[in-house]
């Protein structure tokens, strides 16, 4: 588990494209939690959110032998993921870019609330949506990827590069603030 | 900008930090998960494009589902093509027997981490020892057709 994602994502990308047809199997399990939450990050619905991935992966086949550097493969598919939400979005009619206040994740038959059942998790989520809507979209993402990509995952959403990585960024240090000075917080 | 100055924005990641993002994949994991079956569906869209196969339906018995019972049969279709799959499940592992209306196809079955391939008999049948239970779907091959692919099956 030290090995960062990106990292085992590249060597999975690798033996791929070396003809070990079966890696990519691995590389959709490693990497499909990621996306998923950065296409419902984008506000998109579930159908588009699988749509976009999928569409991301068959493209990613097509154009395996074309992606130069393999520990590109991770930005690559968030990157297309992004993408191809927003344009399936723009399609169904969504306006994307408009600020909700409140994370468009709500899915109408199970309310978030209803899936959390600890009064931790209550808290985080409570502090997590008075953030700002940009770094809600940071954080849900790159809390998926661990430590070594956080730079290069926030620059493939379009975020500021070296505004997360080796230094805490805006978003963590709000929220870390947050969360620190709640005494209801175990940290 | 003030956000630019935040206190601690430019401090170093710390314990602190990858639990808090740690609480929060779980959390997301929570009010948001990855839908079930979507891995295997990403899969099988890979496959066909792979193949450039056609999709065989299921015409009889179901793909998920508890299985209570030692044995089971199903049967896919595809154009003219039919193949059925009997499955006899002991621990942890599967035997198949099956049948294909075109004796001397190549059958593969691909399970999680493995491929089997067998050539049926003369009357189209063929058979598959010791395959390891969970999700697999099949892939038939006949020359002078493009391969038939199966959905995926919990076996």
């Amino acid at each position: 588990m030290n090995t960062s994602l990106g990292a085992q994502a590249a060597s999975a990308f690798i033996a791929y494209r070396e003809g070990d047809r079966g890696q990519l199997r691995t590389l959709v399990a490693l990497l499909t939690p990621l996306l998923w939450h950065t296409a419902r990050s984008q506000n998109a619905t579930k159908e588009v959110a699988e749509d976009a991935i999928q569409t991301a992966w068959l493209r990613l086949v097509d154009a395996a032998d074309t992606i130069t550097d393999p520990k590109g493969v991770v930005s690559w598919l968030v990157i297309t993921v992004k993408r191809e939400s927003w344009r399936l979005l723009r399609l169904a009619g969504r306006d994307v870019t408009s600020d909700l206040g409140v994370p468009e994740t709500a899915d109408e038959t199970t309310p978030e609330d209803l899936a959390i059942t600890s009064d931790q998790q209550r808290l985080l989520w409570g502090h997590v949506n008075n953030l700002p809507e940009r770094c809600r979209t940071l954080l849900r993402v790159i809390a998926f990827a661990a430590s070594p990509d956080y730079a290069g995952v926030a620059a493939s959403l379009g975020m500021p590069v070296g505004s997360i990585g080796p230094t805490r960024g805006r978003c963590l240090a709000k929220l870390r603030t947050l969360l620190l000075s709640d005494p209801s917080w175990e940290a | 900008m003030a956000e630019e100055t935040y206190p601690g924005a430019d401090a170093p990641m710390d314990a602190t930090d990858e639990r808090i993002l740690a609480r929060m994949a779980t959390l997301y994991a929570t009010v948001d998960p990855v839908p079930f079956d979507l891995v295997d569906r990403i899969d099988f869209a890979l496959a066909v494009a792979e193949l450039e196969a056609d999709i065989a339906e299921l015409t009889r018995g179901e793909l998920v589902g508890v299985r209570s019972e030692e044995t089971d049969s199903v049967t896919f279709t595809s154009g003219s093509l039919s193949l059925m799959v009997t499955t006899v499940r002991s621990a942890h592992h599967v035997r198949i027997d099956g049948w294909v209306t075109s004796p001397g196809a190549e059958v593969d079955v691909v399970g999680e981490g493995i491929t089997r391939t067998v050539t049926a008999d003369v009357t189209g049948r063929f058979a598959l020892d010791e395959i390891p239970r969970g999700r697999a779907h099949f892939v038939v091959r006949r020359e002078g057709y493009r391969p038939v692919i199966t959905p995926s099956m919990e076996i």
